[in-house]
């Protein structure tokens, strides 16, 4: 992956010496999850499924077949709005998918020291509001493609609508 | 099945010369009278009138052709196919969400249909400061008038929904005047749903007026493709080039377009118009192109009413407030103009700021919920130049617009002002778009929080719908692009027509603003092809 000069001045030294970093240094790769992915490599998705309940909290369904399907049709949807951006926009979120999957920046921002498939929601939390609150506008940019892209995702989706009394678009 | 007249389907039974770039075999080459790059409101205004003139018109849209039957009034499918970026385009340091149309009829396909004349004070400005004297509101009236009657614009005689009514009563209650707001439309439905195109044909875009008419009389329009850029021989532009992109229009194909004309007209946009010029590598000894491109930075503050709102519901932008504009100097600290947007659940939850329980809880007042935006007039004071259009190194467009104090002064007291407005309205809690959003029960804690607010980019929630300048216009060519007749100070045959043409922001939504400055240029236009014969 190559950070672009344009990259380079807009995010300032700290910020590209980190994403070349990221770019550089990524560590195994997660196992694939098996579902067929137009986007999201393992990185990505091993993120946002670590992210995506923690984001959502309050939001899904507590439990049973309907939180899985609900966190599966998110993660399909985050993957399919990546798809739908042109080359420039998913290679910037590449860039700060494959930051946060850096061993240094998961322990230097929150202490998971483990793979993002085997952080507890609790540290995931912790990284979240870390991002949220960094003076690093590069950490708060990532946070909130995190967020945007999970809630559109959920939000995109019909089986949100009952728990938040939308109706839906009227019929014609 | 169509259950309302399609003017779209019909005109492509019709026999329109329609050419969806990304399904072509083989390379597409064309002659014109006339190039147009973009069909939003300056190109599509610009198609009808040059095309009525008789000349031979092609139009190029990076969007799809889409209509009144795609429009299925889903936010997870308009937003990808009908605005760039999946309606998530970002300025440089990520800060500000950009929505953008990027459909035939561009913007004016999937706005609110707000239809504003340029502001008195703004024309005033453009006068004293720019030497733009000749577009006083005396002199552009005719051409408002004419566009206000061509897209059947009035002020809207049904009941504000509860979202703009809350906005107006809560302004009266502190004494601000709220007008209605003029809306392009012809037999609205009241539905709610201009941001995913209308599904019934109402709203008077492009796509359902001028783009017809010039389809009708012999244009021919290209989908799918980019303009990439102008080639030049001396002082004239010889033809322009581009790619089509696949049918997601994400990516690049193989095939070119290349169309040779007599002149070329941008209308790409704020960003992209700049852009084209840029990649053209079209003279610019001042280096003006791209630069002091402004957005009217938005912030919101969100509030939960007793009573049920349904933000989704009916014209979603029907009242207004123009108080902060006009009761202080136009070049003094940023104004700001207030609004209501359309509550629609995907656009809500990724605007509200923070996250897990307190995000869900804020969804789960989703019916009572009411929001109030916040426009500012940026553009007008030294300390606010805009931002720059710049290109990647694959060669699309970015744009850096750094958030100063300036900007975040007047931030701060449209959050007071908003929260005010709301508690006034009867709101049991408001949450400014910032932070955490933690809402408030009353003003005086609210009053309290806002002032020591932390602002700072991407912890306040910023976004615009609003992309001008870039390409002023003007007759000094050391600060204007193009002349007031919208030729290129440089190149004799290259035209903009669109929103870059504004030497700062409109103040206003833009899309009238646009109509009517592009039908005087195109007017001009085709009476100097008419000329030339």
């Amino acid at each position: 992956m190559i950070v672009s000069r344009r990259t380079f001045i807009a995010t300032g030294l700290v910020g590209a010496a980190a994403l070349l970093a990221a770019a550089w240094l990524r560590g195994p790769h997660a196992p694939a999850s098996g579902v067929p992915r137009r986007a999201l490599d393992a990185d990505g998705e091993a993120l946002f499924k670590a992210v995506a309940p923690v984001l959502l909290e309050g939001a899904l369904p507590e439990r049973g077949d309907a939180r899985a399907d609900a966190l599966r049709e998110t993660l399909t949807g985050i993957d399919t709005a990546i798809a739908g951006l042109p080359p420039a926009a998913q290679g910037e979120l590449r860039q700060l998918i494959a930051l946060l999957a850096l061993p240094p920046v998961r322990v230097g921002l929150a202490r998971v020291s483990d793979r993002w498939d085997e952080a507890s929601p609790e540290e995931v939390r912790r990284f979240l509001d870390r991002c949220r609150d960094s003076s690093i506008t590069l950490m708060r940019a990532a946070y909130d493609a995190l967020h945007e892209l999970t809630f559109a995702a959920w939000y995109g989706n019909p089986k949100s609508w009952p728990a938040i009394a939308y109706p839906g678009p009227p019929a014609l | 099945m169509a259950a309302f007249p399609d003017p779209i389907e019909a005109g492509l039974q019709a026999g329109w010369k329609v050419v969806d770039a990304s399904r072509a075999e083989r390379d597409i080459s064309l002659d014109a009278d006339v190039a147009i790059v973009g069909t939003g409101a300056g190109g599509g205004t610009a198609a009808e009138i040059l095309a009525r003139a008789g000349l031979a018109v092609v139009l190029l849209e990076e969007g799809p052709l889409r209509s009144s039957r795609d429009f299925r009034m889903l936010e997870a499918e308009a937003y990808p196919d009908l605005y760039q970026e999946s309606a998530a385009r970002k300025t440089a340091d990520h800060a500000i969400t950009i929505l953008q149309g990027r459909c035939v009829g561009g913007g004016t396909t999937v706005n609110w249909t707000s239809s504003f004349r340029t502001p008195t004070p703004t024309l005033a400005w453009w006068a004293r400061e720019y030497g733009l004297a000749e577009f006083s509101s005396d002199a552009m009236a005719p051409w408002f008038a004419r566009m206000e009657e061509r897209l059947s614009i009035a002020p809207w005689t049904v009941a504000p929904n509860a979202n703009n009514e809350t906005l107006a009563r809560g302004a009266a209650k502190l004494g601000i005047l709220a007008p209605t707001i003029p809306r392009n439309v012809k037999g609205c439905w009241n539905l709610g749903y201009c941001g995913m195109g209308c599904p019934v044909n109402a709203k008077q875009s492009m796509l359902v007026t001028t783009i017809p008419a010039a389809l009708s009389r012999g244009a021919t329009l290209v989908t799918r493709v980019r303009a990439d850029r102008f080639a030049t021989s001396g002082e004239d532009v010889v033809a322009l080039t581009g790619y089509a992109l696949d049918a997601a229009g994400a990516a690049p194909t193989a095939r070119t377009v290349k169309v040779r004309a007599r002149a070329y007209v941008c209308a790409a946009g704020a960003i992209g118009t700049p852009a084209l010029l840029l990649r053209s590598r079209v003279p610019d000894p001042h280096g003006i192109v791209g630069r002091r491109t402004f957005l009217h930075p938005t912030v919101l503050s969100a509030a939960i009413m007793p009573e049920v709102v349904d933000g989704f519901a009916g014209a979603p932008q029907s009242v207004y407030a123009d108080h902060f504009l006009e009761t202080q100097p136009i070049d003094g600290p940023i104004g700001y103009k207030l609004e209501a947007p359309p509550l629609h659940p995907l656009l809500t939850a990724t605007t509200l700021t923070d996250d897990g329980r307190n995000h869900a809880e804020w969804m789960r007042g989703f019916r009572n919920l009411q929001v109030v935006i916040a426009l500012l007039r940026d553009g007008f004071n030294p300390q606010s130049p805009g931002g720059s259009v710049r290109l990647r190194d694959d060669g699309t467009p970015v744009l850096d617009y750094p958030l100063t104090p300036f900007v975040w002064d007047g931030v701060r007291r449209a959050f007071l002002t908003m929260a005010e407005i709301q508690f006034a309205a009867g709101a049991t809690k408001v949450s400014p778009g910032h932070g955490y959003g933690a809402p408030f029960t009353s003003l005086a804690v609210a009053k309290a929080a806002i002032e020591r607010f932390d602002l700072r980019p991407l912890f306040t929630r910023v976004v615009s719908a609003h992309v001008m300048g870039g390409a002023p216009f003007g007759s000094d060519p050391a600060r204007a692009v193009v002349g007031t007749d919208g030729r290129h100070h440089q190149l004799r045959n290259l035209y903009v027509c669109d929103g870059s043409l504004f030497p700062t922001s409109i103040g206003a939504n833009p899309q009238l603003s646009i109509y009517a400055f592009a039908a005087r240029i195109a007017g001009g236009l085709a009476d100097r092809l008419a000329a030339r014969g």
